[in-house]
């Protein structure tokens, strides 16, 4: 690091620091703070001496002058001059290089009161350097998932993947976004100013979490802020003594909070003010032929307003059509609640984009689509239906969605239940938003193709779900066997009847009429090719599942007789389920 | 000189291109410069909603109409078709003076010609 690298670093140091205590003047007017801020100005004269940055040490030498001839006793400075320096400080701070003599000029007259800024301003900052540390560790895991590829060890190089796309994740999300907090660190500044210039007494307090905003979007969102914020410095928070008057505290609040609720970010900017004055609205509407829209919404109107001219605050190029504007045009929205004499709540919300979405992938028929994770309220593995609801832990939900063989309900968070007939797994995918009336968007990358991400609001396909009772008969002598095919056929849904021999199987057979007969072969009486041979002379129709450890040289002989196919006991039972599914289908 | 033939060569190809159209699953025609790609249909989201029958991924998500359902998807601009049968073909113009509409004429047969897909 140079000579002027540490400088502007220190530079940008205590003239943060030197602002804190600048607000903290105007809010408590301690006069201990001004020895820290005079002192801090000090030093940054100097320093700026010692890089040869000339304009900057006359700049703060004028500042230091004023702190100087408080501390000998003249009343220089006061609220006004502090605000002034809030003006001035924070551009001088963005600087890397020397004041311009028309720069330092500028400022100049800005302390001295022969130029007034006229608009506040609020900066936004951010750096988009990758630390190279990071570039080689995602080099690093790269490396170590090929070669665990390579070693055929597929449980570390998923792993290192999975790694790998974090890392990727959080590059693209510092890229792209910005953290809230950050865009509005010095938005207390901008308060103060229209407040000092307003002759009221306003407090601002942020209640802003981890969120952040596509740094496209920062300025405007800035601008959309400062607007609505202005026009309840302005028009909102009464003067110290109306408020006293009315009981209220001299000093105003102004609340801007921001949380996150479903895939939206929401924004309330909130004043304690006089509230919106709707009878003046409702007639102004009228007066403008808009007497057919609410009050609430004709204030989101182009050129909308209860003034015959715009003030000095309104009329600054933004009205609250920007507002709404900004958030239409990101997918959301603006709401406003207000309440006479106690305040206005401007509610501003619109979706968040992400880079990566989580879904579950589901099957129905002919259809394979996706659900957002975030849509899901519960997956059940076990399906019951009672008079086309969905019942569930003792409630009932409307099915939206089914398919012909429902095997998995997916609760929605809008309590609706989507039937479908296989769940694939939850996978992580880019989203493309491009949207068709059900669909709110594309997965890419968890197939060759891209999935479709329904919307669960407006996913319909109404096939009446089936109520008929799915009945299978397993034949098998093994306590064991029938045991564990029957409980693992009961979560799906089936309704199992069992018998230990052929005999014991035809009887129930000829008494229950199962939809399906799984049937071993080695039982004592008759053996399963005899007890499938009897069944299909009662029934030809009846599908019948040889389920046996028998050799496939032996399924020939179960055909011959009747069987419909054959599976061996060492496959996993789930393929017992889609073979019995087949064939009910 | 050679150069020059060259460039007279090129000119002629892109000519006798821009008169060439894709005759898609038998059915209709359009421009060959309207054509993106011809995809595999395996790339294809079997998805019916609206008109549509599915969908394809080609730098955005196009929608895929399906023809006769088979291997191959010619992509154009904004929508995608799903047919086994794809030739070009030049031929006459024709024009139907009652809609406007324009077909073309080739030993194969007449075919309507989509101009914007």
């Amino acid at each position: 690091m140079d000579f002027l690298e540490v400088f502007l670093q220190k530079l940008n140091e205590k003239g943060q620091e030197a602002i804190e205590l600048i607000k903290s003047f105007i809010e408590n007017k301690d006069p201990n703070s001004i020895h820290e801020i005079y002192r801090l100005f000090h030093t940054i004269k100097g320093s700026a001496s010692l890089v040869g940055f000339d304009k900057f040490k006359q700049l703060f030498h004028k500042i230091e002058d004023y702190f100087k001839r408080q501390m000998n006793g003249e009343d220089v400075i006061t609220e006004d001059f502090m605000l002034k320096l809030l003006m001035v400080v924070p551009e001088v701070l963005k600087k890397n290089s020397d004041l311009t003599d028309d720069e330092l000029q500028h400022y100049v007259d800005i302390l001295e009161g022969r130029k007034i800024q006229t608009e506040a301003k609020v900066y936004v900052t951010s750096s988009e350097t990758i630390p190279s540390e990071l570039l080689q560790e995602l080099l690093s895991n790269t490396l170590s998932a090929e070669n665990s590829l390579m070693r055929e060890d597929i449980q570390n190089a998923l792993r290192e993947i999975r790694l790998v796309k974090q890392k990727l994740v959080s590059i693209l999300e510092n890229t792209f976004y910005v953290k809230l907090r950050q865009i509005l660190a010095n938005f207390d500044v901008l308060v103060m100013q229209e407040a000092f210039s307003n002759k009221k007494k306003v407090k601002l307090e942020l209640q802003i979490g981890e969120e952040r905003i596509e740094k496209k979007d920062s300025e405007m969102l800035l601008n959309m802020l400062t607007h609505l914020v202005r026009n309840a410095i302005a028009h909102g928070i009464e003067l110290p003594e109306e408020r006293t008057k009315k009981g209220k505290l001299e000093v105003g609040r102004i609340i801007i909070r921001s949380y996150v609720q479903g895939n939206e970010l929401f924004l309330e900017i909130e004043d304690d003010g006089r509230g919106l004055e709707f009878e003046k609205i409702k007639q102004k509407a009228i007066e403008k032929g808009l007497g057919n829209l609410k009050p609430e919404e004709v204030i989101f109107v182009p050129g909308f307003s209860t003034k015959d001219k715009a003030d000095e605050t309104a009329g600054r190029g933004i009205g609250l059509d920007v507002v709404k504007n900004f958030a239409t045009a990101r997918g959301g929205d603006v709401e406003v609640v207000s309440a006479a004499g106690k305040g206005t709540k401007f509610i501003v919300h619109f979706p968040i984009k992400t880079f990566l979405v989580r879904v579950l992938v589901a099957e129905a028929d002919e259809l394979r689509f996706c659900i957002d994770l975030q849509d899901i309220l519960e997956i059940v593995s076990k399906v019951e239906i009672k008079d086309g609801q969905l019942k569930h832990k003792d409630k009932l939900y409307d099915i939206t969605f089914s398919c012909t063989l429902p095997r998995f309900a997916i609760i929605t968070k809008n309590n609706k239940a989507l039937l479908v007939s296989n769940l694939i797994g939850i996978f992580d995918g880019q989203v493309s938003n491009e949207s068709y009336d059900m669909i709110k968007g594309f997965v890419k990358n968890i197939f060759v193709y891209p999935l479709p991400i329904i919307s669960p609001e407006q996913f319909l396909k109404l096939q009446k779900p089936s109520e008929k009772v799915r009945k299978v008969l397993v034949i098998d002598d093994s306590v064991v066997t029938r045991t564990i095919l029957g409980k693992f056929l009961v979560n799906f849904g089936y309704t199992v009847f069992e018998a230990e021999n052929g005999t014991e199987g035809i009887e129930i057979f000829k008494k229950e009429n199962p939809d399906v007969i799984v049937c071993d072969v080695e039982m004592p009486g008759i053996d399963g090719f005899e007890t499938t041979r009897r069944i299909r002379e009662l029934n030809k129709k009846v599908p019948i599942i040889i389920f046996s450890t028998l050799t496939s040289e032996q399924l020939s002989k179960g055909l011959e007789v009747g069987a419909n196919a054959y599976l061996s006991k060492d496959e996993p039972p789930e393929r017992l389920v889609r073979l019995i599914e087949r064939f009910i289908q | 000189m050679v150069k020059q033939d060259r460039k007279n060569d090129e000119k002629e190809r892109i000519r006798e291109l821009k008169n060439k159209y894709v005759i898609v699953g038998n059915t209709f025609a359009m421009p060959l410069s309207n054509v993106l790609n011809i995809l595999s249909a395996d790339v294809v989201t079997p998805f019916k909603i609206e008109e549509w029958d599915g969908f394809i991924d080609y730098n955005k998500i196009i929608p895929v109409k399906n023809i006769d359902t088979g291997k191959f998807v010619v992509i154009t601009q904004n929508v995608a078709y799903r047919t086994s049968r794809v030739a070009i073909s030049d031929g006459n113009i024709l024009r139907k003076e009652t809609s406007n509409e324009t077909y073309l004429e080739t030993p194969e047969g007449i075919y309507k010609i989509l101009e914007q897909s």
